[in-house]
């Protein structure tokens, strides 16, 4: 008899053991807090990526020692479509982050995400979604961000005019082309041009006027038509440059009239190229 | 023709030639970036200060880029950098600050003001090219728009509440960030803190704060809450928020320790210290001490700054006392108005919580504001201020020579 009673109690704990919810084995999911971008207002670096610092604890009542890791994502907060598929335009997952520290029921987590040059201005989330044996968590309150926006550009370094005759004009050809390019993050950048000089060129004999120097949005269009550059900055019509990691250029045609008389020699000039 | 009116020619194209190379601009080959591109104020009250930190960038930095500043339009005799009207970002650096400030007139009227700050750049090696040809050089541009109102305008967001791990005995550390856009101090009307224990369900202690610093307008800034607490050594939950009037306008339910009485070390360093090379009489000089809280504690801190003339200490200047998060860094800055010309030392520490860091110096070259207008006006200012006193030494050295061999010349006839 007492030997029946000692069997069903051992069959009674097993149950108690292995049948779902039971007391003994039951698992708190961790929950992400402390969520924390490192700056608050972020500013790009030109043509490159930028290192943007996170940070979050993760509490699991089991003990810090029951957690498996941490996982954040950084994402425009007005994103309509949830941030899943990475997209460096506005959506940076998943970056898995390191342990820093674990006490009692407290581990201390950090990541790095690198920012790419184009990213959407405007505000940006930060979540973390803490993991153990069990599966995902629970996530905190999200940290914003603000990404300002990055006003860029870099434009092919030389005008390499060749010779021209005294009087002479360039053809209107591609051959005097500037390739502008949108390294920031704003939508389009529109290109201001004004001559570095009060001239457009000093030669080894005389300057040339800053009027003979022209551009244009359209590179052959004929060098009368063009726009005579200015030592005032001045916005080029047609000419608007999106952003991103490619088609990210715009040209802009340039020309020289060589003044009839009292230039010799070979001749430099500036022209400054500015975003807005 | 005389021997001195001889020489006096062969030196006048040498002259002209030196100057014409130091007034060629000169190509930039790496791209260039300002963020953000633009500083909107549409609260400013006359008579108000505004300060806004802008970060310069290439991905590039093969070569020292030398920029000239220029400011446009209505809001340019308002408007001023801390690094002067010309400057130079170090080769290496891809990442450059610099800081608008802008003071507004008291006598302005009310309205909307548009302008600018140009920022052209150029580089000691110009492109080269065979036969004619354009150097290309890059500018930034910041837009700036103010709007004056004769109102009192209360406006603000509070970007994030976090909180440290303390000290037994000592007040927990919340702070809450705030980015003030009106033209009053700004701080929440009140903060509420909930302390539970550490499986976030047993409420511990409940409190109302109103007593708190304040973010000065047109910035961002942390502000310390201290909250009383009797907790013994352990880890809690905060649920921390923050109200404007009755409305919540942000809460947090944050993690934290209390630790044992001596765990938490206040350290602090003062990273760099900057301030504009050269300035005219009367102009107001930026101290600009870039602080980092190295500690795991929150403490108040300020830049104190000894200026020094001849080895003289003629002024000490401090900046406000600024609260400053565990980990974060923050520009403590205080402002100087040179009133004679010449060569001074800026030396500074930072103060806080009964400490200071060690000392960091910089010079400023202080000039009579005439002959920096007619240096300006040959572009020879600034960046080239050696060059400059060069062209100066010759033209004496030339006139000395003139005089002597005119001497010489009357003593042989």
């Amino acid at each position: 008899m007492a030997i029946t009673i000692k069997e069903i109690t051992m069959i009674g704990l097993a149950l108690l053991f292995i049948l779902p919810g039971g007391p003994v084995f039951a698992n708190d999911l961790p929950v992400s807090s402390n969520v924390d971008i490192v700056p608050a207002a972020i500013d790009l670096t030109e043509a490159t990526v930028t290192h943007v610092a996170v940070t979050a604890t993760v509490t699991d009542t089991d003990g810090c020692a029951d957690i498996t890791g941490a996982t954040a994502k950084l994402f425009r907060t007005d994103l309509t479509s949830d941030c899943v598929a990475p997209n460096p335009n506005n959506c940076l997952a998943p970056v898995a982050m390191t342990l820093v520290a674990c006490s009692d029921t407290i581990a201390t987590y950090a990541g790095d995400i690198e920012v790419q040059y184009y990213a959407d201005p405007g505000t940006w989330s930060l979540h973390v979604i803490p993991s153990d044996v069990s599966g995902s968590g629970t996530a905190g309150d999200d940290d914003t961000a603000v990404i300002n926006t990055l006003t860029a550009l870099n434009a092919t370094s030389l005008i390499a005019y060749g010779e021209l005759a005294l009087g002479g004009v360039t053809p209107d050809t591609t051959a005097y082309d500037t390739i502008v390019t949108n390294t920031g993050n704003q939508t389009t950048i529109g290109v201001q041009v004004k001559s570095g000089n009060e001239t457009a060129m000093v030669c080894t004999t005389g300057t040339i006027p800053v009027g003979n120097e022209k551009y244009d949005a359209v590179s052959t269009a004929p060098y009368a038509s063009k726009t005579a550059l200015t030592v005032s900055p001045v916005t080029v019509a047609g000419v608007s440059v999106p952003k991103g990691a490619s088609g990210n250029t715009a040209t802009i045609g340039w020309g020289l009239q060589m003044p009839a008389h009292g230039v010799g020699g070979s001749c430099s000039g500036t022209v400054v190229f500015t975003a807005i | 023709m005389t021997e001195t009116s001889t020489k006096q020619k062969r030196a006048v194209p040498f002259l002209f030639a030196l100057s014409i190379f130091m007034l060629t601009a000169s190509a930039c080959f790496a791209g260039l970036g300002i963020s953000p591109s633009q500083i909107i104020a549409p609260n400013l009250s006359k008579g108000s200060h505004l300060e806004k930190t802008f970060i310069l960038s290439r991905s590039d930095p093969v070569e020292d880029l030398y920029f000239k500043v220029t400011m446009e339009g209505a809001t340019k005799d308002w408007t001023t950098l801390d690094k002067g009207t010309e400057f130079f970002m170090p080769k290496g650096q891809q990442r450059f600050p610099i800081t608008v400030i802008a003071n507004i007139p008291k006598d302005a009227a009310n309205g909307q003001y548009k302008g600018g700050i140009r920022l052209d750049s150029s580089s000691k090696n110009p492109g080269t090219s065979s036969g004619n040809g354009a150097s290309v050089s890059l500018s930034a541009l910041i837009q700036t728009d103010f709007t004056i109102t004769g109102e009192q305008i209360l406006e603000y967001n509070i970007l994030s509440i976090g909180i440290q791990n303390s000290e037994e005995g000592s007040p927990l550390a919340a702070s809450i960030t705030l980015n003030n856009t009106g033209n009053v101090e700004a701080r929440p009307t009140k903060v509420h803190a909930e302390v539970f224990d550490k499986f976030n369900t047993k409420l511990l202690e409940s409190q109302d704060i109103a007593q708190m610093g304040s973010v000065k307008p047109f910035s961002t800034g942390d502000i310390a809450i201290p909250i009383q607490t009797k907790l013994g050594i352990g880890q809690y939950w905060a649920r921390i928020s923050a109200y404007r009037d009755e409305t919540v306008q942000k809460e947090e339910n944050l993690v934290f320790e209390i630790v044992p009485v001596g765990s938490l070390q206040k350290t602090g360093n003062l990273k760099d210290l900057i301030c504009a090379k050269t300035a005219a009489i009367g102009e107001t000089i930026k101290i600009n001490g870039v602080f980092e809280n190295t500690g795991l504690s929150d403490y108040s801190a300020k830049l104190v700054a000894e200026i020094y003339k001849n080895d003289k200490l003629i002024k000490l200047v401090e900046s406000d006392l600024a609260d400053v998060t565990a980990g974060k860094t923050e520009n403590l800055s205080a402002y100087f108005a040179p009133e004679e010309p010449g060569e001074y030392t800026v030396k500074a520490h930072v103060a806080y919580s009964g400490k200071k860091t060690p000392e960091k110096e910089t010079q400023v070259l202080v000039r009579n504001a005439v002959l920096l207008a007619s240096l300006a006006s040959f572009g020879l200012s600034g960046f080239m201020p050696w060059a400059a006193i060069f062209i100066l030494f010759l033209i004496v050295v030339i006139i000395i020579m003139a005089v002597i061999f005119k001497k010489r010349n009357t003593n042989k006839t």
